[in-house]
């Protein structure tokens, strides 16, 4: 799944850029809130990063169920595809 | 006497946070008990007496933000809960205080470009760094202050600035201040306002400080007549209207998870709550829970906070009305010509005592019922009391009783022959009477990267911790997030 791939690393990045972790260490199930210390404001700043770099438009209310990479990868395949 | 309650919210403690919750899943319709361990409410919003009640002094240091009209979080949360003859009264204070440093007087007024005009005319060359610092009281300040109101969904997030609020949060106020300032002196001039929020300028995270300063300038100053007694007597009053039970001189002891509810052992009663709502230290949370196999790991979570400043207080009765000894301002604070700083060797050795900010608050003017009092405050840590011997207690209290007399008399020698009653207490008095851990009147610090989310999500669901432990200090954080927490907590439990 390449695609899916791509989609990891972008979103590896810039959860990497923004909490200050190596992306390379970020795995699908790294926890944002207790493995990379992701605070309510940094939350925020990667929803505008994953609009601008995906040209969606992501609800804030989608964070609250955002706990790890995969799950922003799910959001954003669906989000995607309509 | 009531023996087993079943109830859907047993919160832990009535301090402001407490009784704003209280009240708020009250008025949404839930049974709620709140239990105290202390024989009234309030925590650190509390007043004592002395002289058969004679004289009335503050536990706390009585200073409210928020409740300008339309534009404080406060206001807004108060009118949310039709808690109208309470809004009517706060009264506004018509200037934020005086701060004394270098022999000037230096009068801080309550409307923000009446703060620019008065810091460019005693500082005419720190213009620029004057109008960068209103600039990110305005964006960065203004949106930390509004995160409250995006709860409500009142607020939209200016996007463009995160990234630079990230950068301010992982600074320190003072190192904020020397990028904007060309001197030193406006920054002993600005950084003592953080005694506000218990924050020292060479600790706190900037972006935190800009967000109290919005509070301070734009928010809304204000105080109660009768002090923080008479704010969380009004409060317990309305909650207990609205339905709900307060038990006092009830503390909790022990919890235990019974799947469909916690089953919580107090002094008097056995409690079935389907939730438990902690305003307690979260350490003690796990204290009260058996060890659970996730104790360790939220312990570790615990270990990332640094236990907040506590206060030394001086209450001082004088013999006439502050005025006639030149005390006119709500507040002064007395900064030495070293500046509102010290290193942790300072603090270590009791020459902080010297150096350090001191506050002379006027409670005169904000109870006269309560005599010609003034309180004199500095920020001070439970770790230099409570590993002392009863001795060395009693003689370190009345050391540092003289010396802020003394200081109190350098700038108001009036003073001289006119106290006719002095009392002290320290963090270790606070703890005694609040049970915050290590006598913190201002919960943990907020260090540049301080993530109080880490808190939010408590392994056990049917525990929460609303506190200011958990939300960050002060009387108008304290009262708001136990309304917004109220509020929430009633919304994901509707059916």
């Amino acid at each position: 799944m390449e695609k899916q791939e791509k989609l990891f690393e972008k979103v590896y990045e810039i959860l990497g850029d923004i909490t200050e972790c190596n992306p390379k260490e970020i795995q699908p199930d790294t926890n944002l809130l207790h493995d990379m210390g992701m605070t309510s404001l940094m939350g925020l700043e990667v929803l505008v990063e994953l609009e601008r770099n995906f040209q969606v438009s992501l609800d804030e209310e989608l964070l609250a169920n955002m706990t790890t990479p995969k799950d922003i990868v799910k959001v954003l395949e669906e989000e995607l595809a309509s | 006497m009531i023996d087993n309650i079943n109830v859907d919210d047993l919160v832990i403690g009535a301090g402001l946070c407490g009784l704003m919750y209280g009240l708020t899943a009250a008025t949404e319709g839930r049974s709620v008990v709140i239990s105290e361990a202390h024989h009234k409410v309030g925590g650190y919003a509390t007043n004592f007496y002395r002289n058969k009640r004679k004289f009335i002094f503050d536990c706390s240091q009585h200073k409210v933000s928020g409740l300008r009209e339309h534009v404080g979080n406060l206001w807004n949360t108060l009118k949310r809960l039709e808690l109208h003859s309470l809004l009517e009264e706060f009264h506004l204070h018509e200037e934020i205080g005086t701060v004394v440093y270098r022999g000037n007087f230096i009068r801080i007024p309550s409307e923000p470009n009446e703060i620019k005009e008065t810091l460019r005319m005693y500082f005419p060359d720190e213009t620029t760094g004057i109008e960068q610092l209103f600039k990110d009281i305005e964006t960065h300040g203004y949106q930390h202050y509004m995160f409250f109101r995006r709860l409500m969904n009142e607020y939209t997030i200016n996007k463009d600035i995160l990234r630079e609020s990230r950068g301010l949060s992982k600074i320190t106020a003072r190192e904020y201040f020397e990028t904007i300032f060309k001197g030193n002196d406006i920054i002993e001039v600005l950084s003592p306002i953080a005694i506000y929020s218990g924050s020292i300028s060479n600790e706190v995270n900037a972006f935190y400080f800009l967000h109290c300063l919005y509070a301070m300038f734009y928010g809304g100053q204000a105080y109660v007549k009768g002090t923080g007694q008479r704010l969380s007597n009004v409060l317990l009053k309305e909650f207990i209207n609205r339905g709900g039970i307060l038990l006092k001189k009830n503390p909790v002891y022990e919890m235990e998870d019974h799947d469909e509810h916690m089953l919580v052992k107090t002094r008097k009663n056995m409690i079935r709550a389907k939730n438990v709502i902690a305003t307690c230290p979260p350490e003690d949370v796990l204290k009260m829970l058996k060890k659970q196999e996730y104790t360790d790991r939220f312990q570790s979570v615990i270990n990332n906070f640094e236990v907040g400043w506590g206060h030394f207080c001086v209450y001082i009765v004088i013999s006439v009305p502050p005025e006639e000894i030149g005390i006119f301002s709500p507040e002064y604070l007395l900064v030495s010509d070293s500046g509102d700083n010290f290193t942790k060797e300072d603090f270590e050795n009791d020459r902080y005592y010297d150096l350090f900010t001191l506050s002379i608050s006027n409670y005169h003017r904000f109870d006269p019922a309560g005599g010609y009092v003034i309180q004199l405050v500095m920020l001070d840590h439970g770790d230099r009391w409570f590993h002392l011997s009863e001795e060395e207690y009693t003689a370190r209290k009345q050391k540092i009783q003289d010396k802020f007399i003394k200081r109190a008399l350098k700038t108001f020698p009036k003073l001289e022959g006119k106290l006719i009653y002095t009392e002290s207490s320290t963090p270790k008095t606070n703890y005694k009477f609040t049970l915050a851990t290590k006598g913190s009147a201002f919960a943990y610090k907020m260090l540049p990267r301080t993530n109080l989310s880490l808190l939010s999500d408590f392994p056990n669901d049917k525990i929460k911790l609303v506190s200011t432990w958990a939300g960050g200090p002060g009387y108008e954080t304290a009262m708001c997030f136990g309304f917004t927490q109220g509020k929430l907590l009633s919304k994901n439990t509707k059916t």
